[in-house]
């Protein structure tokens, strides 16, 4: 399940309209999430849901849904 | 070999000649090098990594995902400039074969972190094509900053166009990362703590086919 507040943080990060971001978009459906996009998501993880990323985890950061994944599986940590 | 937590990279030898040239040669790449925007030969291959190899100005490294286990593209320091401490960044990647930018992007912190901190450099600088806004974004999330721009410098697509000078200080690059640096330089620490040396003169295994 993707929060719509979820999507907002991404397009937040990515600094693109909240509109462009749905459940079901992937890395490969927006320009703006290239290898500098992916970092700020990654920062945003970081800062926002205290996520890491392990090495095997880091091709969940190419959607909005393995992104939900990581930050359900930290919340389950908690 | 230089190891992070996502990429590692291995210094190109003679096996790697049709990796680098399949990279090059494919359309998303080859658009934005500017010292050759046509088709490389087997034999223009073969000769540029025999050239490499026996150059101690050049340093040609091939990237790789720890995760998937392929490499992802091909990064180097051209120009080393021992006496003036600088030297140029380069970085091609093969479209999609990375599990994720986080990958490209630490690859280039530990090349940056290498030239500065092996190699001694003072200075890393960068030629891009105004166009090439992921190349752009990916050195200014880097730390690289804009020095200046060629006006009409590089010949392409039938026209002229603008090249941009972008560069970035050793003091700056180490002691005033970026966020996203910073951020990269965690992981690597960490690789590192759990018994992952982040250079060893070892090479990694064999590199997976190229994608066609």
């Amino acid at each position: 399940m993707v929060s719509d507040a979820l999507c907002e943080k991404i397009a937040d990060a990515l600094d693109i309209p909240g509109d462009r971001i749905q459940p079901t978009t992937k890395a490969e459906d927006v320009p703006e999430w290239d290898s500098m996009g992916s970092i700020r998501l990654l920062l945003m993880l970081s800062c926002q849901f205290g996520v890491t990323l392990r090495g095997n985890e880091v091709g969940q950061l190419q959607s909005v849904e393995g992104i939900a994944t990581l930050v359900n599986k930290k919340a389950s940590r908690t | 070999m230089l190891l992070g937590q996502y990429a590692r990279l291995r210094i190109m030898d003679s096996g790697d000649g049709e990796y680098v040239r399949a990279v090059r040669n494919s359309p998303q790449v080859s658009r934005w090098l500017l010292e050759r925007c046509f088709f490389i030969s087997d034999v223009q291959q073969r000769e540029f990594v025999d050239s490499v190899a026996k150059d101690s100005k050049q340093m040609f490294f091939i990237a790789e995902d720890i995760q998937r286990n392929c490499p992802f593209g091909v990064y180097s320091l051209k120009y080393i400039d021992h006496r003036n401490q600088r030297a140029e960044l380069g970085i091609f990647l093969e479209p999609g074969a990375a599990s994720s930018g986080v990958v490209a992007f630490e690859a280039a912190v530990l090349v940056l972190d290498y030239g500065f901190d092996y190699l001694n450099l003072h200075k890393i600088v960068a030629e891009i094509l105004a166009e090439n806004q992921r190349a752009i974004r990916l050195d200014e999330g880097l730390g690289l900053r804009l020095e200046g721009v060629r006006r009409r410098h590089a010949f392409y697509g039938g026209s002229f166009h603008d090249l941009l000078l972008y560069a970035v200080f050793r003091e700056d690059f180490r002691e005033r990362p970026t966020d996203g640096v910073r951020l990269m330089r965690a992981g690597i620490a960490a690789a590192a703590n759990r018994g992952e040396p982040s250079l060893s003169a070892s090479g990694c295994g064999e590199p997976c086919e190229p994608k066609t």
